[in-house]
């Protein structure tokens, strides 16, 4: 009982923008649709007539409908950005299909002795459909659109990855952040939507055309009456955009600390991850949420707008190790620990830079660093033992294991052997628990949020002071764990706002206050 | 006097001259026919199954283009005609109705008055005074669906969409093939009694001899795409262009016979009789058929101031002499 209640609150709390979303959601739906009819019925039609043209013109659409949803909209970002216009024109791609083959299939199935007779009571061809054709396929090319809406309101939901809003929205932001509630919040409007608009279209479609012929016109009506729901958010758009992903827009430590502290009230639109750089890039959006560390910043030519009133926690990044193994093998505390302050922002986000977008070896990005500041030796191939280094699957990881397993062969008579690529937190931090891992790179915000999990109130009075965060977490991991945190690396892998290089320059914001500022006062 | 095609004539004819018709199937449907029809007349297209009957009929009417001759309609070639134009002046029965399953029986039969611009009134008006000649009450069946009515009824009504504009030319393919045996006699006396058809052209496609027998001014037989044999019932009768036409009248020969000859054909060869007052008189006019139903015992005939014996024997002896004297 508890569940439900808690949608419920959440349903009243988010009224308003669970009406937007679905507002949305409804337009998105129908312009694509709408669009779809408007060009599939001629298709159709045409294709009962030049009947060579049937097998490219479906298979084209049957084609277009194999193509995996986020994959099409991907497709769709470098050709017309972000936003709606790429969502339409992915939604009405899938909406095609359906509405060419029932069209077709209608028309070719009526009773070929009624057409005959249509044309030997001296029907044109034009009278021939609007008179026989049309009306006795009418059923079927209902079907279809049918077909089409209920898939759209099914798709429809991932516009919210590349911005275009809907209660995709609720739903990728409730997997996100793990919120069922807020998931519910988005999917229940969505499948209601579904079985209102079926249920609607087959009223329709079971209706006594031969009585009602005339009224059929007002269909296209209603269909350019919901589309243009669409539009209504649009109107009150405003200069400077945001795009946030699902999960900051839900987090306090995101997008609901930048209104509650900051008072920043900015124009949002919820995107994908991978979308949202390339976005930002191509001017579609001004601002968008990120990690400080990402190789994209450097890729895209951004910046990183300084928190200054610290709403993002610390994610101060530093090796933690087993106390077990540091007694065993002391000496390797002392190399680890040589790498402590060589890494800030900048250097992390090249490094990242030269993995993840110029795609080189992780390996040979680690060695060049070392090289570079005098930090590498030629590994001495030594058997005293061996060091089980770790890592999660993101950018940072890989790069920081590889450098450590340097450090230690060319420093130390150790071996190493690392174990990359091990999912989440989680999955990273058991293994170390468990003695299957002696070590691996951790921040300190996810020692504190995801490990820990203190009281509120604890880590209100801990966030803004890195220091504080960083003697908390190695002091109870001590003690909780037996797992040491050594010296901070240097770099802070945190949320972060992020703007053109150019925009910072030319408005003279530098951090989020700044941007508050313009945003509020225009 | 009709005017057809905005040239006024004495009569409307439709030519149509050494027609053939090619089918992708690689079949020849229609082998090199010919043969006129004058306004007035009912030619009936008789043959066997597949014999190129409605192949022909649409040809007429555009739904098929010959591969070779041509047809005209009062000397003008009908390749030389908008279709729609021609088709709205050409009344057609298809063989399976072809009614619009999504009109009303009103509205199907009003499709041409209405493709022509009619005024509504005009057309309900039209519509209903149809329905009533052909025997379908407005009040009970103007409203209902194609769906709603038998065989027969559809058949009425798909005539009636045929008539409906006053088409001086009217093709008809097989309009009574739904209707039972008897119900299709009724029909078939009161198409013939039908007022709309006088001054038509009608050229009427049916495998039934009977039929063909009955309605037809003149017989054409097919076979296989080949005109066997053209001309009136009496010909195909009695003088067989080939075996195949006498083959094909044969189980028919007789009853046939007596259908075609009028009392008035066999008068010379029927004794004369001065047996008082004759319980029953016949005109000259009727058939064999119909003077050897009335009279089960024996009947008198008055002719030219002759009385004549009829009976089962005179009559007999007489259509035999008939024969001979050809
Ligand atoms: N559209 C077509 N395509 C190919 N072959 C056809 C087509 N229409 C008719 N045929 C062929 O042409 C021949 C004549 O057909 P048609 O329909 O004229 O015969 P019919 O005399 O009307 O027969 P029925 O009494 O059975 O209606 C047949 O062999 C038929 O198979
Ligand atoms: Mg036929």
């Amino acid at each position: 009982m508890e569940e439900k209640e808690t949608l419920l609150d959440f349903i009243q709390q988010q009224s308003g923008k669970l009406v937007e979303q679905t507002i949305t959601h409804t337009g998105l739906t129908f312009i694509s649709v709408l669009i779809a009819v408007a060009i599939g019925v001629p298709l159709g039609i045409l294709i009962t007539r030049k009947k060579k043209l049937s097998s490219i013109v479906l298979g084209f659409a049957g084609v277009m409908q194999t193509i995996p949803s986020i994959a099409l909209l991907g497709f769709m970002i470098p050709l017309l950005g972000i936003g709606a216009k790429p969502a339409i024109v992915a939604l009405f791609l899938y909406a095609l299909l359906p509405i060419i083959r029932n069209t077709y299939t209608g028309i070719i199935g009526v009773d070929p002795t009624v057409t005959e007779a249509a044309t030997g009571m001296g029907m044109s061809n034009r009278q021939l459909l609007y008179k026989v054709q049309l009306p006795l396929a009418m059923p079927v090319i209902l079907a279809g659109i049918r077909t089409a809406t209920v898939i759209n309101v099914g798709v429809a939901t991932l516009a919210a990855y590349i911005a275009a809003g809907g209660l995709g929205e609720f739903i990728f932001g409730g997997i996100a952040l793990n919120n069922t509630t807020m998931m519910l919040a988005g999917a229940i409007p969505a499948a209601l939507l579904a079985i209102l608009f079926d249920w609607l279209l087959s009223r329709l479609q079971h209706l006594n055309f031969s009585k009602l012929r005339r009224r059929l016109y007002i269909l296209p009506l209603i269909l350019v009456l919901l589309s243009s729901f669409y539009l209504l958010p649009e109107a009150y758009e405003s200069k400077v955009k945001a795009g946030f992903t699902p999960e900051f827009m839900g987090r306090q430590d995101g997008y609901l600390g930048l209104k509650s502290v900051y008072g920043l009230n900015i124009r949002t639109v919820v995107i994908n991850d991978m979308i949202m750089y390339k976005a930002i890039y191509e001017k579609k959006l001004d601002v968008i949420s990120g990690s400080s560390t990402d190789g994209r910043v450097k890729a895209f030519d951004l910046a990183v707008l300084k928190d200054d009133k610290h709403i993002f926690p610390p994610y101060y990044a530093a090796p933690i190790v087993r106390e077990a193994t540091l007694e065993q093998y002391p000496e390797i505390e002392a190399v680890l620990n040589s790498l402590s302050g060589t890494i800030n922002d900048s250097v992390m986000t090249e490094l990242n830079y030269r993995v993840d977008y110029l795609k080189q070896d992780p390996a040979r990005v680690a060695k060049d660093f070392l090289v570079a500041n005098n930090l590498w030796k030629a590994p001495r191939g030594g058997n005293k033992g061996t060091i089980r280094i770790g890592s999660k699957i993101f950018g940072d990881g890989y790069i920081l294991a590889n450098i450590y397993k340097m450090l230690i062969e060319g420093n130390t008579d150790l071996s190493v052997v690392t174990k990359t690529g091990l999912g989440g937190t989680k999955i990273v931090f058991d293994a170390l628990v468990n003695n299957q891992l002696d070590m691996y790179p951790e921040y300190t915000g996810t020692g504190l949020l995801v490990l820990l999990t203190p009281p509120k109130q604890l880590v209100d009075s801990l966030i803004a002071n890195s220091q504080q965060v960083y003697d908390y977490v190695s002091g109870e991991f001590r003690t909780r764990f037996k797992i040491k945190w050594l010296k901070p690396i240097g770099f802070n892998n945190t949320y972060a706002l992020m703007m053109r290089k150019e925009d910072m320059k030319k408005l003279n914001i530098q951090d989020i206050s700044a941007l508050t500022n313009y945003v509020n006062h225009r | 006097m009709r005017i057809f095609f905005l040239i006024p004539v004495l009569s409307v004819m439709i030519q149509v001259s050494h027609v053939t018709k090619f089918f992708d199937s690689g079949a020849t449907a229609v082998k090199d026919v010919s043969f006129e029809v004058k306004e007035g007349e009912t030619l009936v297209l008789l043959g066997t199954s597949g014999g190129g009957k409605t192949t022909t009929l649409r040809m007429i009417n555009r739904l098929i283009e010959p591969d070779e001759g041509s047809i005209s309609i009062d000397g003008k070639d009908i390749r030389q005609l908008q279709p729609t134009y021609l088709r709205r002046k050409i009344g057609y029965v298809l063989q399976n109705t072809g009614l619009f399953p999504h009109y009303t029986v009103l509205e199907n039969i009003g499709v041409v008055p209405q493709l022509l611009k009619w005024e509504k009134t005009a057309i309900e008006k039209r519509s209903r005074s149809l329905m009533e000649k052909l025997r379908l009450s407005p009040a009970e069946y103007a409203h209902v669906y194609p769906h709603q009515l038998s065989g027969g009824q559809q058949q009425r009504v798909g005539l009636a969409r045929a008539l409906a504009a006053d088409p001086p030319i009217l093709l008809m393919d097989e309009p009574f093939g739904a209707l039972d045996p008897l119900t299709r006699i009724n029909v078939r006396q009161e198409f013939r009694k039908l007022d709309e058809l006088h001054n038509k052209i009608v050229i009427l496609v049916t495998h039934d001899v009977e039929e063909a027998f009955e309605l037809g001014t003149r017989i054409g037989l097919m076979n296989q795409g080949s005109m066997q044999q053209l001309g009136t019932p009496k010909d195909l009768l009695f003088r067989p262009a080939n075996a195949f036409v006498q083959q094909f009248l044969q189980p028919k020969q007789f009853e046939l016979e007596l259908k075609t000859l009028l009392v008035e054909d066999i008068i010379n060869w029927l004794p004369d009789t001065t047996n008082g007052s004759p319980d029953l008189t016949l005109e000259p006019g009727n058939s064999c058929w119909e003077a050897l139903a009335a009279g089960i015992n024996e009947s008198v005939v008055q002719y030219n101031g002759q009385q004549k014996l009829v009976n089962g024997n005179t009559i007999l002896e007489a259509i035999a002499r008939y024969k001979k004297a050809l």
